[in-house]
């Protein structure tokens, strides 16, 4: 009995000390901030990084947009708090922006204190804004302010599964952008030309902590399907016969990419293989009568596709080894891979100029449709 | 003495073993193997094993060799009455330091992850009183608690092994020639604390039911253990690659926030509300051994003293928890800890089966 008087002592005593008791807050007393843009400060205010949080609708109706400029992100809290009265948190930051200025500058300040803090995903959406982030969030605001988060959110996560723009997390941001001799790849948002949204232009490349190119969207699909990164998107054909348009469409597909590496003496020689698995979306016969259920038509198709793709990514792959001298396309690991103690100390001096890059495109095409 | 609250079963002795072994050193393992042995890191998890592997063999070779293999009885009849208790009180405050450094390292994650603004303190003392409650209850729960435990381990592993095979590449890991065998053995050493643990067969190979099923128990153990270390560093460098580990300090914790996840969300709470439970194994069963060589060796009653001694134990992890200033010192500790399970792990069992040998005190 005795003993038993003890334990419920124990528990009692362990029941006042239970640890939720400091860590607890009411859920109305916090700004959760959805997404963080991160500009230069803007002209006239003094400080290295501009920080704009879109706050999520919890009191409130309308999520809630604030910027405060400062020397760094932490003292950007650091004023937030002086003026806000909610406790601010990143638990549920889902996305983050980067404004083109500062994406130029280096963005070695706005990571630290993202990658630093336990509270922050580092499978966070990183996007590159082609203007400043600021103004992108208040522009969509205009339009619909019950929806900015949703639409970001939503346009950035699963933009693979429907265009050949890479996802870019703040781990692969932090984690591959400081590889030596690597670049990583981060889709730029703007307004829309017709004002009514917001639109994907492609991407822009980052080596150490700055960017160092943007890509249109031609490049960037490029660059999605000669580095393997999954993705599906539609591709548009033109069929030629004796200099003549003699069909024309889309086709919907699906990449994958075999990398192999060997050795012609010093030189060392990469073989990419991509693949393209998809379906015909559409067709036009403009000369010609519909022989689509002929097997001979659907090769044709695929045989168009894999060429203008293919003499795209040569492009890309010369553009790549010529101007940029940086591995763009997540194949110098094949080379470690296989001799990384020699290849290694390489990277920093230049690699991927030197290097043979062969690419090979196969499409495979399926009819499917009620149509012949 | 209630003998059966001290009997464990072999099936339940690989438990107590893999349980002494898996907690915290898991979470930063991969980046301390690779900071040292890079892109083999998982060799050095293999040749690391090599330490407790000896310990097991020396210690089933030392107690076979006595009919009564109570790690204090041993210790009496080999070095009498007076050194044999000061080197049962040496096992007892290792054990102690061991799990003030465990509970400190959980507390840390604890509060980094879960609860950032409870002080160290209020954490710690939480824990230690569930595991002095535990322990207090004798052999055959903690053995019953770590099975049980065990397979809330299978899932947390499962969702490791899940984050790796999406989110990493099998070419951070090769090519597999060109070891640089100063860094593999650098590597290996540094891998010990996490192997630390197996020394509980000093205490426990007396409780097991059957004698005969110990050795394979406790190589069973082992080879759990090392696999799921070996699985946990494969997943790190193929995650990060040696050089990007040295970024994080719980690599193992970081990978499972990589993933997107729009069912659960943040997969890494779930992996650490599991963890929670798991971090305080190693401290329970080192708690119950320490208790338990304290009191054979004063040869006190165990149904008055035992949970005093417990209580007393679980105040020494509690205060030596609480002395390092910051994490950075709790690491330091925690190389120290390495040395010190070879100096006992393999010290111990020689000394004894050396000091066996040269008495010829084989009581068969």
């Amino acid at each position: 009995m005795k003993y038993r008087w003890m334990v419920i002592v124990v528990i009692l005593a362990m029941s006042t000390l239970l640890c939720g008791c400091w860590d607890t807050i009411d859920v109305e007393n916090l700004d959760i901030s959805l997404i963080a843009g991160y500009d230069t400060p803007p002209s006239g205010e003094a400080g290295k990084v501009a920080v704009t949080a879109l706050l999520a609708a919890v009191v409130e109706e309308d999520e809630k947009i604030g910027t405060y400029s400062a020397q760094t992100v932490g003292e950007t809290r650091s004023r937030r708090a002086y003026n806000e009265p909610r406790q601010y948190t990143l638990s549920q930051l889902q996305v983050m922006l980067i404004g083109k200025d500062l994406a130029r500058q280096g963005f070695r300040n706005i990571i630290d204190p993202n990658m630093r803090e336990p509270r922050v995903k580092p499978s966070i959406n990183v996007a590159v804004v082609n203007g400043r982030a600021e103004e992108l969030l208040h522009f969509m605001a205009k339009k619909d302010i019950k929806r900015v988060s949703d639409v970001l959110i939503s346009l950035l996560q699963i933009i693979p599964e429907r265009a050949f723009v890479p996802r870019t997390s703040l781990f692969c941001l932090a984690a591959d952008s400081y590889a030596p001799g690597m670049a990583v790849a981060v889709p730029v948002l703007q307004p829309a030309d017709n004002q009514q949204g917001v639109e994907l232009t492609g991407c822009a490349l980052f080596a150490q902590d700055r960017m160092i190119a943007q890509l249109d969207r031609m490049e960037t699909r490029s660059l999605v399907l000669l580095s393997g990164k999954k993705a599906h998107g539609w591709i548009p054909f033109s069929l030629y016969k004796d200099g003549q348009l003699y069909d024309e469409g889309t086709v919907f597909v699906a990449n994958q990419r075999k990398v192999k590496v060997s050795r012609q003496g010093e030189l060392i020689v990469f073989d990419i293989q991509v693949t393209l698995k998809g379906r015909l979306v559409e067709h036009a016969v403009v000369q010609h009568s519909s022989t689509l259920y002929e097997e001979q038509h659907l090769r044709e198709i695929e045989e168009a596709v894999a060429d203008d793709l293919k003499m795209q990514m040569q492009d890309f792959i010369e553009f790549m080894q010529e101007e940029l001298r940086i591995d763009a396309i997540d194949i110098t690991p094949y080379a470690l891979a296989k001799w990384r103690q020699e290849i290694a100390p390489q990277l920093e001096q230049g690699f991927i100029e030197d290097v043979l890059i062969n690419v090979d495109v196969e499409v495979i095409l399926q009819n499917t449709g009620e149509l012949g | 003495m209630d003998r059966t609250r001290f009997e464990i079963t072999s099936k339940q002795l690989i438990f107590i073993i893999v349980g002494t072994q898996v907690a915290t050193a898991m979470l930063s393992l991969p980046r301390v193997v690779a900071a040292e042995a890079g892109h083999h890191a998982w060799l050095a998890v293999i040749v690391g094993a090599v330490f407790p592997l000896a310990a097991v063999f020396l210690i089933v070779a030392l107690l076979n060799r006595f009919r009564d293999a109570d790690f204090a009885n041993v210790s009496h009849q080999l070095f009498g009455k007076f050194l044999g208790t000061l080197l049962i009180l040496i096992f007892v405050g290792y054990a102690t330091v061991v799990q003030s450094v465990v509970i400190r390292m959980f507390t840390e994650i604890t509060c980094v992850f879960i609860l950032p603004r409870t002080p160290i303190w209020a954490v710690s003392l939480v824990c230690t009183l569930s595991v002095v409650y535990a322990v207090s209850k004798g052999a055959k729960v903690i053995g019953r608690l770590n099975e049980f435990l065990f397979y809330l381990l299978i899932i947390d592993l499962l969702m490791i092994i899940g984050a790796g095979i999406t989110q990493g590449t099998y070419l951070n890991l090769l090519p597999v020639g060109d070891v640089d065998i100063n860094g593999l053995m650098q590597g290996s050493l540094k891998i010990v604390y996490a192997y630390a643990g197996c020394e509980v067969l000093l205490v426990t190979y007396a409780m097991v039911q059957h004698r005969g099923e110990i050795l394979k128990a406790a190589l069973i153990g082992e080879g759990i253990t090392v696999l799921i270390y070996l699985m946990i560093v494969v997943v790190g460098l193929m995650v990060f690659g040696h050089e990007g580990l040295q970024f994080f300090t719980w690599p193992v914790v970081t990978l499972l926030k990589i993933p997107y996840s729009s069912a659960l969300g943040r997969l890494e709470l779930v992996f650490l509300l599991l963890w929670v439970t798991l971090g305080v194994r190693p401290i329970m069963n080192l708690s119950m051994s320490a208790s338990y060589a304290f009191t054979r060796a004063f040869n006190l009653d165990f149904n008055r003293y035992y949970a005093w001694i417990v209580l007393g134990v679980g105040a020494g992890i509690y205060v030596l928890s609480l002395q390092p200033d910051n994490l950075l010192q709790v690491f330091a500790l925690a190389d120290y800890v390495g040395y010190a399970f070879i100096a006992i792990s393999l010290g111990y069992p020689l000394l004894y089966l050396l000091v066996s040998v040269l008495r010829r005190q084989k009581s068969l």
